[in-house]
């Protein structure tokens, strides 16, 4: 048995060219998840991608997995596989901290639906990935576990509130992660980290045993670093679950059936006059030209207006903010003092909205949704930008769009991923150019309701031709 | 509309809280706040209750009127998935 120092190179491999070694005996799970470790030792010190590595147990397990495979028995299409946890998804007797204080002791007494299936696919976990605290906030700067810093360039965060899991597959520390998205969660880390994740639709994946934000927009969903990989993820952990209420009783499919189907007759919507409107140009060149290469692989674009898109960022904020509020007015009001003082500010704001502030924000849940669903009987797919602009610096609270114009952080990150969050719509972010700094650029796909398949089938088709998510960080 | 907080502020200029009426709306949520926090909360929250109320008269149009607050999908759009 060899560990990464010998080989290096399994650190490169996609997490589907993993699984497929460990099942033909070219690799050993241990391989593996020395590799991986390997990469952590090196690097995360650093970047602050994990809060809990179970180095230890990893190896046990990948041990185990090694003896069976030679056995002849592979548990699942993961097997052996190492894969990284966002910190707010319970695993069985290990600290789930959610990125807080609050929940530093906390020891889950059963996995969450995710990891347990994961687990019985075969995967390894890592352990469990850095987050914005309580995942109220889109920076990953944690007061608590470390500033988490982006892979492309140190001085640029990684975005949030799954900072740590697109780091550590952006960086090779892990072949795939889960994040959670209720604001942006997933789509925006992974596009300033150069992956690829999706925002299921809601109900779609099961969030029993995941901490909350906001219950009524969270989900759960992988991130890696091709959409083969993250169709095949998803595949897993997809599906109806009973002890979730939300959960949607709806059939999954081959979430990997059209990967290799293209792009042509594909419709794609586009908005014009809102996300393709104050945003940085180079964002706004690498999106357009993305499209252009769909349109040049037989796509038709088809620009849309939506009336009433103005409102979705006011909602999102009323509803991000009310939701957490009410899960949280018992901490906040017994250990305040254990917060950071960006989410305690955020979780008082919340405490001080109206109900009518909230559920007029809901009623315009149904607005929009019905707005967007009209919209696709003429399309099948939006693409637009993941986010506005490019990692901004390490700790900033505000961000610069247009020259000489700072804007509050949390409001400008949300600008394009609010929408699919408002209306349970699916949406992919994929990798597609960099701007002049070689900071990475995502385009984000949002599809109908329970239809990622045509979104995986778009990013797949896009990633057939292009070789943006082929590239990877220099760490020293 | 422009729902955008960083921006909302010029256009509702009549929704300006200060410290005071920040402690006040805390008073009525029960929650310990003290002046300085409450000075702290006053600037970001009046930008963020001025497009939340922007929103609010938007949604009390009568074109509006009879639509009900969702939060969730449980099953796919039939008509969308023919």
């Amino acid at each position: 048995m060899s560990g990464a120092g010998e080989h290096p190179e399994l650190a490169e491999l996609s997490m589907l060219e993993a699984a497929a070694a460990v099942a033909a005996r070219e690799v050993s799970p241990l391989e593996l998840v020395e590799a991986c470790l390997e990469r952590i030792e090196a690097h995360d010190d650093s970047l602050r991608a994990f809060i809990s590595v179970y180095a230890e147990q990893a190896r046990e397990v990948a041990r185990a997995a090694e003896a069976m495979a030679g056995a002849g028995h592979l548990i699942g299409p993961l097997h052996g596989v190492p894969i990284a946890l966002k910190d707010n998804i319970a695993v069985e007797g290990l600290a789930t901290t959610a990125g807080s204080k609050i929940l530093a002791d906390w020891l889950p007494e059963e996995d969450a639906t995710v990891t347990a299936r994961l687990r019985g696919a075969g995967a390894i976990v890592l352990g469990k990935t850095n987050m914005h605290e309580f995942a109220w906030g889109g920076t990953t700067a944690n007061p608590h576990y470390g500033v988490a810093r982006n892979p492309w360039r140190s001085d640029r965060f990684p975005a949030g509130s799954s900072g740590g899991s697109g780091i550590a597959v952006a960086s090779r520390m892990s072949y795939a992660a889960l994040g959670t998205d209720t604001g942006g969660s997933i789509r925006l880390p992974s596009a300033v980290n150069g992956i690829v994740g999706i925002r299921p639709t809601i109900g779609r994946v099961s969030n029993h045993g995941v901490i909350p934000l906001a219950w009524s927009m969270d989900t759960v969903g992988p991130m890696a670093r091709t959409v083969a990989d993250c169709a095949a993820m998803f595949a897993i952990v997809a599906g109806h679950d009973p002890r979730d209420s939300g959960s949607a009783q709806v059939p999954t499919v081959d979430y990997s059936r059209d990967l290799d189907r293209g792009a042509s007759g594909l419709r794609i919507g586009v908005v014009p006059s809102y996300f393709f409107e104050h945003l940085q140009p180079a964002v706004h060149d690498a999106v357009r030209e993305a499209i252009a290469t769909l349109e040049g692989l037989g796509a038709q674009v088809v620009e849309v207006e939506i009336e009433h898109i103005e409102g979705n960022i006011s909602a999102q904020l009323t509803i991000e903010s009310c939701e957490p509020s009410t899960y949280h007015q018992g901490w906040l009001r017994e250990r305040p003092e254990d917060y950071g003082e960006d989410v305690r500010i955020l979780l008082e704001m919340g405490e001080l909205h109206l109900a009518t502030h909230y559920l007029q924000a809901q009623r315009y849940r149904a607005l929009l949704r019905e707005q967007f669903l009209d919209a696709f009987r003429s399309v099948d797919a939006f693409v637009c930008p993941t986010l506005p602009f490019t990692a901004t610096a390490v700790g900033a609270d505000t961000v610069e769009i247009e020259a000489g114009e700072e804007e509050d952080m949390l409001s400008a990150i949300m600008q394009f991923t609010g929408v699919s969050s408002l209306t349970g719509l699916p949406a992919l972010a994929v990798p597609c150019g960099f701007d002049a700094d070689g900071l990475p650029i995502g385009m984000q796909a949002i599809g109908r309701p329970f239809d990622e398949a045509t979104l995986f089938r778009l990013g797949a088709a896009f990633q057939a031709v292009t070789d943006f998510h082929r590239r990877r960080p220099e760490l020293s | 509309m422009n729902d955008d907080p960083n921006r909302a502020a010029e256009m509702s200029g009549e929704t300006r809280l200060d410290a005071e009426a920040v402690r006040t709306l805390a008073v009525a949520a029960d929650l310990p706040l003290e002046p300085p926090r409450a000075a702290d909360l006053a600037e970001r929250l009046t930008l963020w209750l001025a497009a939340a109320n922007e929103l609010s008269a938007k949604m009390s149009a009568p074109e509006h009127r009879q639509r009900a607050p969702i939060a969730s999908f449980t099953h796919p759009e039939p008509e969308v998935l023919e």
